[in-house]
């Protein structure tokens, strides 16, 4: 749970970040929030985990990014991206998550026919 | 700042002055003594750009990112589409098409580098290379993501790379 925000806001823009991605990356099969219990950062980061077909392995390396108010995205967030083999083997326990972090609740994509 | 700000900013300030000096060539062709300079440092730029947004995370350590010369054909997809996202469209979904030319273009900037993929992708705009006994030079060679982002898609690329860049310097 984020320590310094609306919580509510917080998992808003989660889903609204992992639904964007859904949206550009076609080979996005699966977003997770990822959950991270030593987190100590004043504004915790949206981290999300996602599994993309047409991404290449390369093990667990997140990359970063800053928050960015004015796009709507006022949130830091980081971002896993793994091949669906590699996420086999992160649930198998064969890779692991950097220490404290967890696979938490898988985000839903968009409804587009609905207009979203 | 402490030492892994340092680190990012140093990757990411590296990237912006090679970035700039693919900049320069575009607007000063002139300047340019061979094609094979310009595409050398698009892909250089690139490779620090994606080492930066990696390190910033604080996992992977500088020692483990100097390691190698990859990380384009992995990382730089993930930056532009997180650019995509901070792009204020409601029509994300067609930059899927855009997606999966920038994944291809990654996949060709990293080649570029000669230490890439030598058997498979000897083509790189370094060194000559054997090609079946005959040897070619990167000063006559057609590079293909030069190609790639003359053609639709390839501008965006190129901008949302400089954005990319400003971003995290």
């Amino acid at each position: 749970m984020p320590n310094t925000m609306n919580a509510g806001e917080y998992n808003a823009e989660t889903l609204q970040l992992a639904q964007k991605h859904y949206q550009i990356e076609e080979g996005i099969t699966d977003i997770f929030h990822i959950t991270d219990q030593f987190s100590v950062e004043i504004v915790r980061p949206i981290k999300l985990l996602e599994v993309n077909q047409n991404t290449v392995p390369s093990g667990i390396m997140p990359i970063q990014f800053g928050a960015d108010p004015a796009s709507g995205i006022p949130f830091p967030s980081v971002i896993l991206e793994v091949t669906p083999e590699e996420f086999h083997e992160i649930k198998l326990g064969k890779l692991r998550l950097p220490n404290g972090w967890g696979i938490g609740e898988r985000i839903p994509e968009p409804d587009l026919e609905a207009g979203e | 700042m402490n030492t892994v700000d340092g680190w990012v900013r140093g990757f990411a300030r590296q990237a912006d002055a090679d970035f700039r000096a693919w900049e320069l060539y575009q607007r000063h062709s002139q300047a340019v003594a061979a094609t094979c300079h310009q595409m050398l440092f698009l892909q250089m730029a690139c490779e620090k750009l994606c080492k930066a947004y990696i390190l910033k995370n604080q996992i992977q350590s500088p020692e483990d990112v100097q390691s190698s010369h990859g990380y384009v054909k992995k990382h730089l997809p993930t930056i532009l589409k997180q650019e995509i996202a901070y792009l204020k469209s409601d029509k994300l979904a067609q930059m899927r098409h855009l997606m999966k030319q920038f994944s291809h273009l990654a996949k060709e900037i990293e080649v570029l580098n000669p230490s890439m993929d030598r058997q498979a992708r000897p083509d790189n705009c370094e060194y000559p290379w054997d090609a079946g006994g005959e040897i070619l030079s990167p000063l006559d060679w057609n590079f293909q993501p030069l190609q790639l982002l003359s053609i639709a898609g390839g501008p965006t690329f190129l901008k949302l790379l400089r954005l990319a860049i400003n971003r995290i310097l």
